[in-house]
């Protein structure tokens, strides 16, 4: 195996419902849509959802070796303490994961006929209500692409993809969670890009087979769940960030704005997202951090943003926040300003 | 593995008050010595009582820095994270003031407690990120300090010289630091151990007052969240009076 795999979100539509690639409102990436009146609506579930695994496995992994490596994944995500979201496992079921059947379905499917996902790994289907004042999630699919090589052994295995930890990816965009940019790649020959390090689970490109680095949730991933839904101290115990990146005083799409606590490491991330430029960034832990704004110029803007939506800016060098940035709990912290330069 | 975080120390003097042994105070008499007689009321006898105000200025060092890092993607052996950039943390020096109260044990030794405050600012350095090479370091936060210590004081009276009115000592003890970080509810605290010294110098008749300098070497004991160094420091100068 020598080319690079992108898991990525798709969807399909539905004459009442509507499904929509990943946008930013609030903090962190997030399943959303623009409705008929141009107001940005967020994906979450309204109540716990249920889903079912394929009674399907592949070479390497048997049927109960999914479910299991599925369950692995949603209990990364349901087990975060500052997130209240919780799963239930309905059982197996013969349906094809990628149908709308009003379940919630997870399961293998050969995908070689389907053109333009050949180096997919797995990607997530999602159905979102529109039509009721609570927008919800109605249906969510996770398809994993049955012609890779894939492994559940934790330590992992040479040669094979870590089922558990791209199912804990999708699961991300399976609760509405969308791509997050902490990482850096490098470009192969081909033009296929290759990992380098990342810090969140919900980067868009996938670890190298053998790598089960992904079963662990980030500080990242902890703050975008729990951003989605919020348990009762989590807005009261973490603060926020907030402010606006600028270019020859126009406002930046798609910076990308990386927050490092300089007590813990932790790096938390999100994006500028509207033609103003401006971001937020939630869930952070109180205390002094470096913020960080690059652009997404190494990665293709289309895993973060709906292309039919606003350009996205990647024509600026890295610049940080000269000031100090002092997150209290349960408080937002403005005006943190950043300009950027053309490169 | 436990470690120390070695700050700073250095020496510095302060200008201070009134009461010191300046201008135009008559010659003092030399200062008793030896065992405590009956009725003995020199400073230096045991269990005399020493109050001291002091202001000084607490000198900056490099604290502990923090790396942004990547987890590299490797297979097998694990190698070491990979530094998106890296940030150097120092915090300034700062005027600081305080109080101590002291009791003689003896002649020789006293114990000794201090309190001290002072706002220095902590300074981040950007290193390491190829993107970004030159980021000029910038005010990462400001903070304000407490801390308060117990010092075992040992007057070397064997080295008092200006005709026995000054007298040199060593200090050395531990306490407690707080740090809060101004605009959150973070509060940084920690064990501190100083060691240091200096020299008293009695003014008055009866030595019933004077001037102090003190210079310390802070060390502060990590914490069990590794949190390093945070602290550091000073040199201070003081009025006393002994009871
Ligand atoms: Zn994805």
């Amino acid at each position: 195996m020598t080319h690079r795999v992108r898991p990525r979100v798709a969807g399909f539509v539905c004459l009442l419902l509507l499904i929509g690639m990943a946008r930013s409102s609030d903090a962190y990436l997030k399943t959303s849509i623009e409705d008929d009146a141009g107001t940005l609506v967020i994906g979450t579930w309204d109540s716990p959802p249920t889903y079912y695994v394929t009674a399907q496995g592949v070479p390497g992994v048997s049927v109960a070796a999914l479910v299991s490596a599925v369950q692995g994944g949603f209990d990364a995500w349901t087990s975060v303490a500052s997130a209240n979201i919780s799963a239930t496992y309905g059982g197996l079921t013969n349906a094809f994961p990628d149908q709308v059947d009003h379940q919630n379905v997870i399961g293998f499917a050969d995908l070689s006929g389907m053109p333009g996902f050949e180096d997919t790994l797995g990607f997530t289907d999602y159905l979102l209500a529109t039509d009721s004042t609570s927008p919800h999630f109605f249906e969510t699919d996770i398809v994993l692409n049955a012609n890779f090589p894939w492994s559940t052994d934790p330590a992992g295995v040479p040669g094979r993809y870590d089922l558990q930890s791209i199912a804990t990816h999708e699961i991300g965009h399976f609760m509405g969670l969308g791509h997050s940019a902490i990482g850096l790649v490098q470009t192969r020959a081909d033009g296929s890009l290759d990992v380098v390090g990342k810090r969140t689970v919900m980067f868009p490109i996938a670890f190298t087979p053998g790598n089960v680095s992904d079963r662990v949730l980030t500080p990242d991933d902890v703050a975008g769940i729990s951003d989605l839904y919020p348990a009762s101290t989590f807005r009261t115990e973490t603060g926020s960030i907030s402010g606006t990146v600028t270019e020859n005083g126009q406002g930046v799409f798609g910076a990308q704005i990386v927050a490092m606590n300089t007590r813990t490491g932790a790096l938390i991330s999100n994006f500028s997202i509207d033609q103003q430029g401006s971001y937020v960034i939630a869930g952070l832990s109180p205390g002094p951090y470096i913020v960080r704004v690059e652009s997404l110029d190494q990665l293709d803007p289309s895993s973060f943003f709906d292309p039919a939506g606003p350009a996205v800016d990647t024509d600026f060098g890295v610049t940080y926040f000269s000031g100090p940035v002092v997150v209290p709990a349960g408080g937002n912290v403005p005006n943190i300003n950043v300009t950027v330069t053309a490169q | 593995m436990r470690r120390w975080q070695r700050s700073l120390a250095a020496g510095a003097t302060c200008v201070l008050l009134t009461a010191s042994v300046a201008a135009g105070a008559p010659a003092p008499q030399p200062l008793p010595t030896g065992r405590a007689a009956r009725g003995d009321r020199s400073p230096g006898r045991p269990h005399a009582i020493e109050l001291s105000a002091f202001a000084g200025w607490t000198i900056g060092g490099a604290l502990a820095g923090q790396s942004a890092l990547l987890t590299r993607d490797v297979t097998g052996s694990p190698e070491p994270a990979l530094p998106l950039f890296t940030v150097g943390i120092k915090q300034t020096g700062a005027p600081a003031v305080g109080g101590r109260i002291g009791g003689n044990l003896t002649r020789e030794f006293a114990l000794e407690g201090a309190v001290m405050y002072t706002r220095p600012e902590l300074r981040a350095t950007i290193s390491g990120d190829s993107a970004a090479p030159n980021v000029p370091a910038f005010t990462l936060a400001r903070v304000v300090q407490w801390s308060g210590d117990i010092s075992v004081i040992a007057h070397l009276s064997s080295l008092a010289f200006a005709n026995g009115h000054a007298v040199p000592f060593l200090a050395a003890g531990g306490g407690y630091l707080r740090q809060i970080v101004s605009g959150s509810t973070e509060t940084i605290d920690g064990q501190i151990y100083n060691v240091g010294g200096g020299v008293k110098v009695y003014s008055g008749p009866e030595g019933h007052q004077g001037f102090r300098v003190d210079a310390r070497e802070y060390l502060r004991r990590p914490g069990p969240d590794q949190d390093a160094t945070r602290a550091n420091f000073s040199v201070a100068g003081s009025v006393f009076f002994v009871f």
